[in-house]
């Protein structure tokens, strides 16, 4: 199956600055891709290429078969961008802004006019689609944002850090919304500098610092860079010995530590193994009284790749 | 090639957020015609300084002086002003001038006649108020004009006496001289502007339109700098259109909003200042050149700006000085290159231009300012082209 956007070798500098180095990528229908890196690592000029707002200095982006650049209207045609500023006119309502946007993407006018009701039913703005957005909570004009992204139903929704400033209510209505979008096929490219939101959201992961995509792949796969597993610890009482003794000989458990009133274990999928390893270590007359499960994440994967935190 | 429903759509809704906040309305309109009224009222009567009232002199002249006879005569017959000559006693003249029974006293001396034909200086003495208006001025230079054309004929008959001409022959020489030097009558045109000029009034809505012109058309394409600043610009980038119907669609707001403002501008000073432009076709064809030449300067601040701040503030500053320049609020009466340069500036040319049609005249008079705006678009087109653009950096 062919890609629906295909980056190869992307670069662009602005004078001395290099900005994005040699970046590739590929992004499949009903995939969610998202972009992991620090402000100022490449993601937004990254994201301005595919969008056809920057020419590269070398490479390209192809989307659904094109070409894309700043004069490439035929490209275009297949994008919805979410920019991280609130890309909205104050002085129209939201109804108006998205006829607005519809008619630049040349939408029939009646088909536009359905598809605008179905967009603010979805965005949640049905009750307040003819007030001036200027009247909107912070929110509500993300959401609107994003309503325009989808209006046109695009091949490819570029989202550009889309919670950035919102509230955890209205996020977590952003992020249910960016879910729904992968299992309707399209494809989405999401660039964050959220972790969570990476892990929850995106089907495979590219992490960009310093201009260069430094890894790409699933989270698990992104994880095994780090050569790290899973870590439990039991607390309790009773007898450890005999219960780190039958615990060891469990397939998943990769190694066990024991302190007087816990066992510290390393484990390979902890969330698989857990069930057997709380039963084992009771059955060996473990009185357990609490359970600690930490897994590696991307922010491990991060500062394994880079050597810093993700936020510094 | 450009992409026109693109371009009318962006074109109608920046329309509608335009009349929609109201600021075009009160930066175009409300503004311009409150400041054509204060300056209406602060001037008012400006126009009128030069037309002359009527003036009262006295003379005195000594009794039998043939020579200074003929004065009163030549002050009664001007016309402009309107002067009435009484005979006036010479030691009362000054008394007279100061009770304003009499506005100007002229007092010949004795032997003024005399005097003068033997080719010595006579002294006519005028007494003027201490208020000394256009009127006494202008009866001050008939008096020295009579004594100056006195003083030559008699210069003539003594020539004519040395070189041996009996007395006879003397009268005929002087009065072929006179014949001659026979200064035209003092004679006057009232009220009538000359082609080029506008009357108080319509200067001042002249000049104001000039002025705020450049306010309203940066409401257009001040707002792609906004654009830039508030996100909605790389929204737009990436629609598919084609890349320059953004800022095409930005020039129209801005030729739109000119036009209109102007247009209403001019007609609502036309009926509430009773000022007059002339024909509609010309003014028409006036505005829409003067409209393209500041939409392109504004245009081209906002490819220098970062900001739609530093925007504003250099539009507001050269339209200022452009305006002032141009006699926006004042008719400029410098000479020199600085006034040269004015004459060159869009108010100016606007201004001169509706002077022009007011007096009567057509497109093919309007060719002076219609080759200003046309250079002025050039200019700034260049410089456009020339100027590296912002994007991405």
């Amino acid at each position: 199956m062919d890609a629906v956007l295909s980056c190869e070798g992307l670069e662009r500098r602005f004078d001395d600055l290099i900005a994005v180095d040699d970046v590739s990528f590929a992004i499949q229908a009903g995939e969610t891709y998202g972009l992991l890196g620090p402000n100022g690592a490449g993601k937004t000029t990254t994201i301005s290429m595919v969008a056809g707002l920057l020419e590269p200095d070398a490479g390209r982006a192809v989307i659904m078969g094109t070409t894309v650049g700043p004069a490439v209207v035929e490209a275009k045609a297949h994008i919805g961008l979410v920019p991280q500023d609130l890309a909205i006119y104050p002085d129209l309502s939201a109804r108006e802004n998205l006829r607005f946007f519809g008619r630049l993407q040349r939408m029939p006018k009646e088909a536009l006019s359905a598809r605008i009701d179905t967009v603010l039913e979805t965005v949640g703005l049905t009750d307040r689609a003819d007030d001036q957005t200027k009247e909107y909570s912070g929110g509500m004009k993300r959401r609107l944002n994003i309503g325009i992204g989808l209006l046109h139903q695009p091949d490819l929704l570029i989202l550009d850090e889309p919670t950035v400033g919102v509230d955890p209510q209205s996020r977590n209505a952003i992020l249910e919304a960016v879910e729904a979008l992968s299992v309707e096929g399209m494809a989405v490219l999401y660039t964050t500098h959220y972790m969570e939101e990476a892990e929850r959201l995106c089907d495979r992961i590219g992490i960009i610092d310093n201009g260069r995509l430094q890894a790409e792949g699933t989270r698990d796969e992104l994880l095994l860079i780090t050569g790290e597993v899973d870590k439990v610890s039991l607390q309790g009482s009773g007898d450890l010995r005999a219960a780190a003794s039958d615990v060891a000989a469990l397939p998943a458990v990769v190694s066990v530590g024991r302190e007087p009133r816990s066992l510290d274990l390393t484990v390979r999928d902890a969330p698989s193994a857990l069930a057997d390893i709380v039963s084992t270590a009771s059955a060996a007359g473990m009185a357990i009284t609490d359970v600690e499960v930490a897994r590696p994440d991307l922010e491990s994967v991060f500062l394994h790749l880079t050597g810093r935190a993700l936020r510094d | 090639m450009m992409d026109l429903s693109a371009i009318w759509t962006m074109t109608s809704s920046d329309l509608r957020q335009r009349l929609r906040d109201k600021s075009v309305f009160i930066f175009g309109l409300a503004v311009p015609l409150a400041l054509i009224t204060v300056f209406n009222f602060l001037f008012a009567g400006i126009g009128d300084a030069e037309s002359m009232g009527p003036i009262t002199v006295g003379v005195a002249i000594p009794d039998g002086d043939q020579v200074a006879d003929g004065l009163p005569g030549v002050l009664d017959g001007v016309d402009n002003p309107d002067i009435s000559v009484q005979d006036v006693v010479p030691t009362d003249a000054e008394a007279a001038v100061e009770d304003d029974s009499i506005d100007v006293a002229v007092v010949v001396p004795d032997g003024f006649g005399a005097t003068v034909l033997t080719g010595g200086q006579a002294d006519v003495e005028v007494i003027v108020p201490a208020d000394e208006g256009l009127e006494e001025q202008v009866v001050t230079a008939i008096v020295l004009g009579y004594v100056d054309r006195v003083t030559a004929l008699s210069t003539v008959a003594s020539a004519a006496s040395s070189a041996g001409f009996d007395e006879a022959a003397v009268q005929q020489v002087v009065a072929t001289v006179r014949q001659g030097t026979q200064s035209p009558g003092l004679t006057s045109v009232v009220g009538e502007t000359s082609d080029e000029q506008l009357g108080v009034e319509a200067y001042l809505v002249a000049g104001q339109t000039a002025l705020f012109m450049f306010f309203t058309i940066g409401f257009g394409v001040i707002s792609y700098v906004e654009e830039r600043e508030n996100g909605t610009l790389p929204r737009l980038q990436s629609m598919p259109i084609r890349p320059g119907s953004i800022i095409v669609a930005k020039t129209l707001v801005s030729f739109v909003l000119g036009v209109a403002s102007t247009t209403v501008l001019l007609t609502a000073g036309s009926m509430l200042f009773g000022a007059s432009f002339g024909r509609v076709g010309p003014i028409a064809v006036l505005v829409v050149a003067t409209v393209v030449a500041v939409t392109s300067l504004v245009l081209l601040v906002t490819k220098v700006a970062r900001t739609s701040e530093q925007a504003q503030i250099a539009n507001t500053i050269i339209g200022l000085v452009l305006g002032m320049l141009g006699g926006a609020f004042f008719p400029v009466t410098g000479s020199g290159w600085l006034a040269r340069l004015a004459d060159l500036t869009p108010p100016a040319a606007f201004i001169r231009g509706l002077g022009i049609t007011s007096g009567g005249g057509g497109v093919t008079d309007l060719g002076g300012p219609l080759l200003v705006m046309a250079g002025f678009l050039l200019v700034a087109i260049v410089a456009f082209v020339a100027i590296p653009s912002r994007e991405g950096q």
